[in-house]
């Protein structure tokens, strides 16, 4: 611009005679250098924005179609969009709507958003990891797909689940020695990343290194045990190295487990959180109730009813939240509204009953207990729980066969057992309730209501000795209890 | 029809008799569509009503067959919601819609047909899956057939979806081996990313076991499952192909499941099997992750005359090619092989595996067509919502070694058709000597391709064989063909079952490229007995009669 740049003298009108020109001072100089900055500076802001309007025109942000999509979905994607208008040279913007494009399996708005973030923050590598991932999903060209790979990884070594994905795409590929390299560097990050022993055993199978594939199966089989996919592979693996008993085993393991898809990624966790469709709302929210985390969960769940309203389900869990949260009177308006829409809702009738039971209206309880029971016979938890609540309730026949579903069903807890056996004892039948306090003492031997509750069970059956040492020891673990009333009663007898 | 077969030559045609082909243009499109002229004018009806009720989105089944024996190729193209509809191939080579008559007008919710003379009277029968209790649809031996009703004793019950013909326990009778799929249950609803009502996906619903009947004559099956040991596993079926493919000399079953481990169910040669898939490698991906198995077929597709087996897998997911390495099982090299990321975009149905510009190895095809929404591609013509289930479909040249090249620009309207394409059967219908395609829609019509490839003499030769037993009356499915030529070996096994809900003729088409003869031909006939058959000639149609030939 010139600005400040000495332009000589100033001229001298042509009237003027010459004069002897005293030289004018720095300061009085600087005022139109001053204000010819500013004006000149100004204007280059003004055409600088106007470059970027129109450089945010000419870029085309993704405007993907929202009127067919529920209105959660829609809100995220408009105001992702609407940041990226507002703030077009932010790299967080452009990932930010790429992150919701690529969680609603937009992928070409995702690309195109992911690279527009690349071009702003190259040093951000989840930009390019982002990029790659979709890329992959979108089938392109294995070339491309690896090199995105390997600039994420520049940019960031250090992170395993990139080495992983990187892995599996080159894989995808048939570039099997390749893919073993990236799990090779996974499993030196963390080598106890369960995911990658397993897709290295797999790769060394397909490069006919057998015995390193039972080596690495057998290790995500220690580190996932539940992992129905490990298994399967494991199978196959002992299979070719000639152990059919042992490949016979692992399939059998392998048919009473499920299998494990995801991995354990929290940048692509974070690009699963912007999912607001109503099944990958109720999949975090559930996931979150597991974990305690009941404000997140209703997040979740508010998001699910905003895409469907009438969801007898996400009314439930809702309800159910909001009970945690000590919203009493909004959880029971949820849970009776979703047993208004789905009367045999389980999940909405044992939350029901808990407020019921603890307003004191025993008999409401009981009647939405049993009809939770019956609507879900195979589920064990809900058993369990109905179980506990009847036998609160006084009704122990009922809680009986509560548990007995219960442990039909699978469930094998120390809960269960101490439940199941102490309602046993009340009914009178104190040789089966030990059995069930013994069994939930293999599994809880520190439990000192587990050993006084069989101590008393065993006194009922005249085994004072062996009572007498249960009290003892449920004494010395939980000093709360009437221990030393009861082992005066027996020593009297 | 006579007892006798020589070994002849025969002509098939149900179109243009010696379309003339012009000089090979690399070029020009390989797959020219006939529907029109031909006469077929099926249109598929999924009777959907915006409930999204699975069964609709997964129809489409078609087969080629010949039902009266006459040499031309008929169509028979299953519906869901309304008729079936049958089309007879006349004098003139057309097609003409004979429904009714022919007594195939089945009004139940039709998923695909299996083709097989079940009570070995030298006539083909048609079996038809349903969503709900399957027919089995015997021919009078002149093209007009009935339904056999609860008297076959195979109609099974549940969701049905592909099935095949094949003979388990070698006695000559054809027993039937049929894919189920889930138990499903209509007030499920689903949904896609966007938050929009979609169709469900397999996981949502009970799997359930697939069913085989053993054939006591007659036409007359029993339920085997259970003493076959099929009901040991529970998946959701979809696609299915019957072989010997641990080559002991007994038929081998391989099902394709959608989100499950693939099922390879060995011949325990005492009418029971044995799933190995996993330990033989054809039940998962690469990395052991199961996938969505939808149709698949078997070829040689490294030129090793081994037999391998392809699959079709939803988007997102690489179709599969495993490669048969003898002893070791099988490897999925569809990666390397050219046909593994270019379909992640794609859900695969119905697929062929021919050598369809006779230069000696097998070229494929992939039938296309989404089962969730997806993006719109350019040139769509369907109306919403089937607008973003629709998808072109693929068309690979194998370039030698178990190479291929995507090829799209050569499939003419069969690759730049935007459709819901599910069912894809093959057979000669125009009597060249080459493989045509038919393939199947949801909510759209049947649609028959000629294959115009280049492919006229003297570049190009071929040899087409048919394999049956006079004993039987009828083709020895299930028979492994094998040519020696030029130093080269090929090998094909006959069969009528093998893409998605689909039937194609029993029939070998060996390309020769410029090799000018064909030294032999060995068969290992479905009873394991081999017999070779010297010099049968090039650029013709062979009937290679059981015991005709040497040992």
């Amino acid at each position: 611009m010139g600005a400040g740049r000495d332009r000589g003298p100033p001229r001298k009108r042509k009237e003027e005679r010459p004069v002897a020109v005293t030289p004018v001072p720095k300061r009085a100089k600087r005022v139109p250098i001053v204000t010819a900055v500013l004006v000149l500076g100004g204007a280059g802001a003004m055409l600088a924005w106007l470059a970027q309007r129109s450089e945010v025109e000419a870029l085309d942000v993704p405007d993907p179609s929202t009127s067919e999509m529920v209105a959660p979905v829609a809100r995220a994607i408009r105001t992702a969009r609407e940041a990226v208008l507002a703030e077009p040279r932010s790299a967080g913007t452009w990932g930010a709507l790429g992150a919701v494009c690529d969680a609603h399996h937009l992928y070409d708005e995702a690309t195109l958003c992911y690279r527009r973030a690349r071009t702003l923050d190259r040093s951000d590598f989840r930009w390019v990891y982002l990029q790659a991932v979709v890329r992959d999903l979108q089938g392109a060209p294995g070339d491309e797909v690896a090199d995105l790979f390997r600039e994420a990884l520049r940019l960031q070594p250090g992170y395993p689940p990139a080495h992983l994905r990187c892995g599996d795409a080159l894989l995808r590929q048939g570039r099997a020695e390749e893919a073993r390299a990236a799990f090779e560097r996974a499993l030196e990050l963390d080598p106890t990343f369960a995911m990658a022993h397993r897709n290295l055993g797999q790769v060394l199978l397909a490069l006919d290194d057998v015995s390193g594939a039972v080596e690495h199966l057998e290790n995500a089989a220690r580190l996932a045990p539940d992992d129905a996919v490990v298994f399967q592979s494991l199978s196959q693996a002992r299979f070719r190295a000639g152990d059919a008993a042992g490949a016979e085993r692992a399939a059998r393991e392998a048919e009473r487990k499920q299998p494990e898809y995801g991995v354990p990624d929290p940048i692509r966790f974070a690009v699963d959180e912007q999912n607001a469709t109503p099944p990958a709302c109720e999949r975090r929210a559930r996931e979150r109730m597991e974990r305690g985390e009941w404000r997140a969960a209703r997040r979740d769940l508010d998001w699910l009813l905003e895409g469907r309203p009438d969801d007898p389900l996400g009314l439930a869990l809702r309800g159910r939240c909001l009970r945690h949260l000590d919203d009493l009177r909004s959880a029971r308006a949820d849970l009776e509204r979703s047993l208004a829409l789905q009367p045999k809702n389980a999940e909405a009738c044992v939350d029901l009953a808990s407020l019921e039971e603890a307003e004191g209206k025993a008999e409401r309880a009981g009647e939405l207990l049993l009809r939770a029971s019956e609507a879900a016979p195979e589920n064990g938890e809900l058993a369990k729980r109905v179980g506990a609540l009847l036998g609160a309730a006084g009704d122990l026949d009922g809680a009986v066969r509560a548990f007995e579903r219960a442990a039909r069903a699978g469930v094998a807890d120390a809960e269960l057992q101490c439940n199941w056996g102490t309602a046993l004892r009340r009914l009178g039948r104190a040789s089966e309730a030990c059995e069930h306090l013994r069994a939930a003492l293999v599994l809880e031997p520190a439990n000192g209501v587990l050993h006084y509750n069989l101590a008393d069970a065993l006194e009922a059956l005249e085994l004072r000795d062996e009572a007498a040492e249960h009290f003892r020891r449920a004494g010395e673990l939980a000093p709360d209890l009437p221990v030393a009333q009861r082992l005066q009663a027996l020593e009297k007898k | 029809m006579s007892a006798g077969f020589p070994v002849i030559f025969v002509a098939l045609s149900c179109s243009d008799r010696g379309h003339p082909v012009a000089a090979a243009e690399t070029t020009r499109a390989w797959f020219t569509e006939i529907t029109d002229e031909s006469g077929l004018d099926s249109v598929h009806s999924s009777g959907a009503r915006g409930e999204y009720r699975l069964p609709e989105i997964m129809g489409g089944g078609v087969a080629l067959l010949d039902a009266e024996e006459d040499g031309d190729l008929d169509v028979y193209c299953v519906n869901g919601a309304g008729s079936s509809r049958f089309y007879r191939c006349g004098a003139s080579g057309r097609l003409a819609d004979d429904t009714e008559a022919s007594g195939l007008a089945d009004g139940r919710y039709g998923m695909g047909p299996a083709v097989g003379d079940v009570d070995n009277d030298g006539d083909e029968d048609v079996y038809v899956t349903h969503f709900g209790p399957n027919a089995l649809f015997v021919n009078d031996g002149e093209g007009r057939f009935a339904d056999a009703g609860a008297h076959s004793g195979a109609s099974g019950d549940g969701w049905s979806t592909s099935a095949a013909f094949f003979d388990l326990d070698r006695d000559g009778l054809l027993d039937l081996y049929v894919v189920r799929y889930v138990t499903y249950d209509e007030s499920r609803t689903c949904y896609d990313n966007a938050g929009q009502r979609d169709y469900c996906g397999p996981r949502v619903f009970p799997p359930v076991h697939d069913l085989l009947f053993r054939n006591t004559g007659a036409g007359v099956f029993r339920d085997a499952t259970h003493a076959a040991g099929i009901d040991s596993v529970a998946a959701a079926g979809m696609g299915v192909v019957c072989a010997d493919l641990d080559e002991d000399g007994w038929q081998d079953v391989y099902v394709a499941n959608d989100a499950y481990a693939n099922q390879l169910w060995i011949s325990g040669k005492d009418g029971t099997f044995r799933d190995r898939a996993l330990q033989l490698g054809v039940a998962l991906g690469l990395n052991g992750q199961p996938r969505a198995g939808m149709g698949v077929t078997i070829a040689d597709l490294n030129d090793d005359t081994r037999l391998d087996l392809f699959v079709t897998h939803l988007r997102e997911e690489a179709n599969g090619l495993f490669l048969n390495q003898g002893e070791r099982g099988f490897r999925d090299d569809a990666g390397p092989s050219g046909m593994g990321p270019s379909s992640m975009p794609f859900t695969g149905f119905g697929t062929a595996a021919l050598d369809f510009d006779r230069d000696g190895d097998a070229d494929v095809i992939v039938a296309n067509g989404a089962v969730v929404h997806g993006k719109r591609f350019p040139g769509v013509a369907l109306p919403a919502p089937w607008d973003t289930y629709a998808e072109p479909n693929l068309f690979y040249v194998n370039e030698g070694n178990g190479r291929f090249r995507q090829a799209d620009e050569l499939g003419g309207t069969l690759t730049s058709r935007v459709e819901i394409s599910r069912g894809l059967a093959c057979g000669d219908v125009d009597d060249d000597g080459d493989p045509d395609v038919l393939v199947g829609q949801i909510e759209g019509p049947a649609r028959l391709y000629r294959n115009d490839a280049p492919s006229g003499a003297p570049e190009r030769h071929w040899l087409s064989v048919r394999c049956v037993h006079p004993g039987w009356k009828r083709d020895a499915l299930g028979a492994r063909v094998e040519i020696a030529a030029c130093g080269r070996r090929q090998v094909q096994v006959l069969s009528s079952s093998w893409s998605y809900l689909s039937s194609s003729p029993p029939r070998a088409w060996f390309g020769l490229g410029p090799c000018e003869r064909v030294d032999q031909v060995d068969v290992r006939w479905p009873d394991g007995r081999r017999e070779r058959f010297a010099d049968p000639g090039i650029d013709r149609a062979v009937v290679l009669v059981y015991g005709a030939g040497g040992e």
